[in-house]
């Protein structure tokens, strides 16, 4: 437990990425600690998603370094080694709408699974038990067999939060999470996350636009814009000036 | 066809780079061979095969069967290859991100992504390849060809009718199979 401590959960050193001419992410520094539930805000465009999927190594960095649980992201030569620290929940989803919605939540379990158990999963759907109590925990428990190509944006959204809630990584990051989601179903999906990052000793950094829930859940907001960050406060220290700065500036810049 | 589908499933999955990370440098060693050795095969008719082949392994129904089986691979691995390249890498970085080994995003993303598309182009492919077979055997090849020869030779047009038939029969019933078999799939 000490020693989970010593080391942040999350740690970025100058991070760099540009497409082609645009800067999407600008001497990124941050450090998240175990058991912080963090928020990222900013407007569209401003690198919310980019950072996110740096922390979990789907997009490669230009320059700088980036640790999980104190290991170096370059140093993690196994997939499966990686997915057991960080996984993502991403803002497309990435489902196979041809499968039901059991083998896209079984997905979660690839990383551990040996690839006998994989192809009988899909035959016979293997730890089916967890699956549907994790699918019951978001209301979704009814659309089991389902086609998913065949669920709604908010119903497979919730399938996305499913299949990594049963990989179950220690750094859970989620991009905007509960955007196709009713208020309600937003707050309880919301509630969810945050409830299990804390059973669990985990991490959750995630990207929303909601004010309400960010208050509501989060331990403590980062505001970027335009690939940089502009603010990273504590929860009680946020207020509305400080919200609408973020996005009004911009607004200003574009014009 | 039940070595070329194998066959050339297995090589347009390898040709259509689909598995291998992008920043790796196998990719362009494994990728152009491969997509010269599918090009190789299905630039030789059947028929020229078949010849090779005769040479080689005398009027064996094997000769026949790999000379169909080479140039079809072939032309399936190419199509396969395309197909894979045109699902969305979304889901496939997903499955990445879970820690799934190449197999299991073969499996899990590749298959379930482009089967419904492969299913049908291999059954139009099925159907090429049974009237390919029925020409093959003319060059002296045992084979449903052969029998309508010896039955022309004959003057046995009763028999070559029902051959000829039998042949339509076959076809037909490909199509029905091919188009259950896709609606399953895609419903
Ligand atoms: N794959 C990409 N190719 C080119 N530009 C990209 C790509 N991904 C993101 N960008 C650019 O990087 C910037 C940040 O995008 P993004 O991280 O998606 O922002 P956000 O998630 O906050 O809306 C944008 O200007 C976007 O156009
Ligand atoms: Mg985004």
């Amino acid at each position: 437990m000490i020693e989970s401590k010593a080391r942040p959960a999350v740690s970025l050193n100058s991070v760099h990425k540009r497409y082609g001419t645009t800067d999407a992410l600008i001497d990124i520094n941050l450090s998240v600690e175990p058991g912080e539930v963090v928020a990222l805000v900013g407007p569209s465009g401003s690198g919310k998603t980019t950072l996110l999927n740096t922390i979990c190594g789907l997009t490669i960095p230009d320059s700088g370094e980036i640790s999980i649980s104190g290991q170096s992201l370059t140093n993690i030569k196994h997939r499966k080694t990686l997915a057991t620290l960080v996984g993502i929940v991403s803002q497309q989803y990435g489902l196979i709408p041809t499968l039901p919605v059991v083998q896209n939540v079984l997905a979660g379990k690839l990383g551990s699974w040996t690839n006998l158990k994989s192809v009988l999963s899909l035959i016979w759907p293997q730890d089916r038990k967890q699956a549907s109590s994790i699918l019951s925990s978001l209301g979704l428990d009814e659309k089991i067999n389902e086609r998913t190509s065949h669920l709604s944006g908010g119903e497979q959204q919730r399938v996305a939060v499913a299949r990594v809630l049963i990989q179950s990584p220690d750094v859970i990051l989620a991009d905007e999470p509960v955007a196709s989601l009713d208020p309600a179903l937003a707050e309880s999906v919301m509630g969810l996350l945050s409830r299990i990052t804390q059973v669990d000793n985990k991490t959750l950094i995630l990207s929303s636009h909601s004010p309400y829930l960010i208050q509501t859940y989060c331990s403590r907001i980062i505001g970027i814009r335009q690939g940089r960050i502009i603010f990273d406060m504590p929860i009680s220290e946020i207020n509305d000036d400080i919200f609408h700065d973020l996005y009004e500036t911009n607004q200003i810049l574009q014009r | 066809m039940s070595i070329a589908f194998p066959l050339g499933l297995i090589l347009g999955i390898i040709a259509s780079g689909k598995i291998i990370d992008d920043d790796s440098h196998l990719k362009v060693w494994v990728i152009v061979p491969t997509r010269f050795l599918l090009a190789l095969m299905r630039s030789i008719h059947e028929l020229v095969w078949a010849v090779l082949l005769v040479a080689a392994l005398g009027l064996s129904p094997l000769a026949a069967i790999v000379a169909l089986a080479i140039p079809y691979a072939g032309i399936l691995g190419r199509i396969y290859a395309e197909l894979l390249q045109d699902t969305p890498s979304q889901p496939i970085l997903a499955l990445k991100s879970t820690g799934a080994s190449p197999f299991k995003i073969i499996c899990y993303g590749l298959l379930p992504l482009s089967l419904p598309d492969m299913l049908g182009y291999t059954f139009y492919r099925f159907e090429c390849a049974i009237r390919a077979a029925a020409i093959l055997s003319f060059i002296g090849i045992q084979g449903i060809g052969y029998q309508i020869q010896l039955s022309l030779h004959d003057l046995l047009f009763n028999q070559v009718w029902t051959l000829l038939i039998f042949l339509l029969v076959l076809i037909v019933v490909v199509d029905f199979w091919s188009g259950k078999l896709r609606r399953s799939l895609t419903e």
